[in-house]
């Protein structure tokens, strides 16, 4: 699978690059304005850079799926159904790859704001003020009631719900390509059956706790977090099932 | 038997591409298909090379039936532009040198060579012929047993078709099968033992084209016109 995740990361390569270019474009105007005193350019700048990252995780996080998409649209699709690899690898691959290029623009996003902070410390020379800074920051988060395992939790749900989102994205797109295989409004009909599918997992969702609900009284219980994981892990599992029996099957490329 | 395909049916919507069509084929041959466009070959070709799932019926690859682990084993040339557009001739055999236990790196770098190609040329900026070319290479630098070539000597020049044709004859032995999908017959009538003859995704005829030259003197041409 290694093999396949090397190459599908290779995909994203331009995506990759223009980020960096971004980041590099944002950083270069940052580091000129801290040090000829252009106050306006280095919070332009500063906040091009945290502005566009919303989007742009958005983006990376939903790239597979265009691949995919783009994939059996072009053809390309046959570069990986021609080898002696399974579907369960292809999709895994994917899947995996997906992940990887969000992290890879986390580190990205992680090392430009190190440069940043690195040359704003630089330039003022005052490391006090920085560590204040992280003191007070800490203090506020500690203050709001947000604590390591929050965050933790957070993150992780984060995780799940951007894991169930490719999974539907992957299953959107297979059903699209067997049953609208040669019309080009195929990418429309998978856009519609995200949000189709998404729906039922939701209805599903709230299906699930309506009942749990009645049946044991779980308010403010932990036990809920665990419910939530538990859900999206077992759906994401479902989805990637149904996805690959479905390509095993039907799927002409 | 190599390959057995029982009443293989494929839909398109309302169009049936291929309609019952039982065939098997035999190790050590060189296979011609033939038939008009849209006549199925290049549906059965892809759902031999397991591109293209039947609606109905099954293939049999030496008596299992046909898996993604049977992809080790079979070579196959889609008429389509396929490669990662992101790539260059150094990068396509270096995807099949990957993928494939089969694949020749040498016998590639020497036949892209051969064919007027080079390792740095990009494959989004190849003409339609430089692609076939290199689809080419890149198929026949693999030690498949099955080998399916659709359409390999369209849009190829006059000069290199010879070229391609040799290529063919170099790597067919009695370990491997070639089926080449083709309208253009006299270029392949010298070399090609069996030929397979579909119109409208049926079969009609599988003909030992030497024994028939042999016994009626016909050629691969007037077959052709009396069976279509």
């Amino acid at each position: 699978m290694g093999k396949l995740i090397k190459y599908e990361l290779k995909k994203q390569r331009t995506t990759r690059m223009v980020i960096l270019v971004g980041l590099a474009a944002g950083l270069i105007a940052y580091t000129a304005g801290i040090l000829f005193d252009l106050e306006n350019v280095m919070l332009i700048s500063l906040g091009l850079i945290a502005i566009m990252a919303w989007p742009v995780l958005f983006y990376v996080g939903i790239e597979s799926i265009f691949i995919f998409n783009q994939d059996l649209r072009t053809k390309q699709s046959y570069m990986l159904w021609m080898v002696p690899k399974s579907i369960w690898e292809i999709l895994g691959a994917k899947f995996i790859s997906a992940i990887l290029q969000i992290l890879i623009v986390f580190v990205m996003y992680a090392a430009a704001a190190t440069v940043a902070g690195f040359v704003t410390i630089v330039r003022f020379s005052d490391f006090q003020t920085v560590l204040e800074s992280f003191g007070e920051l800490s203090v506020m988060f500690r203050e709001s009631g947000i604590s390591l395992p929050d965050m933790i939790w957070f993150l992780v749900y984060v995780f799940l719900l951007w894991t169930i989102a490719v999974m539907i994205g992957f299953l959107a797109v297979i059903l699209s390509r067997t049953v609208l295989l040669r019309s080009r409004f195929a990418g429309f009909f998978a856009a519609v059956l995200f949000v189709l599918i998404n729906m039922a997992v939701g209805g599903l969702y709230s299906m699930m706790m309506y009942i749990l609900s009645g049946v044991v009284d779980m308010s403010a219980s932990p036990l809920w977090n665990m419910l939530d994981v538990v859900f999206y892990l077992l759906a994401s599992a479902a989805l990637f099932g149904i996805s690959g029996w479905i390509a095993q099957r039907k799927l002409s490329v | 038997m190599m390959l057995e395909c029982k009443d293989l049916t494929k839909w398109y919507g309302g169009k049936k591409a291929v309609d019952d069509l039982t065939l098997y084929l035999e190790k050590g041959k060189i296979y011609g298909l033939l038939g008009e466009n849209g006549s199925g070959k290049t549906t059965w070709m892809k759902m031999v090379a397991g591109l293209t799932k039947p609606s109905r019926g099954e293939i049999l690859y030496e008596g299992e039936k046909l898996n993604y682990r049977h992809r080790a084993k079979i070579a196959y040339m889609a008429t389509e532009p396929f490669f990662y557009s992101f790539m260059n001739i150094g990068d396509v055999g270096e995807y099949y040198e990957d993928f494939f236990e089969d694949f020749d790196g040498k016998r590639y770098a020497e036949l892209i060579v051969k064919l007027g190609l080079s390792r740095e040329m990009k494959v989004k900026d190849l003409s339609s012929g430089m692609g076939a070319k290199l689809k080419l290479a890149a198929t026949l630098s693999r030690k498949a047993e099955l080998v399916l070539l659709d359409e390999p000597l369209n849009g190829i020049d006059y000069k290199a078709r010879e070229e391609i044709i040799n290529l063919v004859l170099e790597e067919a032995d009695e370990n491997n099968t070639f089926v080449i999908s083709t309208h253009l017959l006299e270029e392949v009538e010298s070399f090609v033992e069996y030929g397979i003859f579909i119109r409208d995704g049926k079969l009609l005829e599988k003909v030992n084209l030497e024994s028939e030259r042999m016994k009626t003197g016909r050629s691969l041409a007037d077959i052709y016109l009396d069976i279509m």
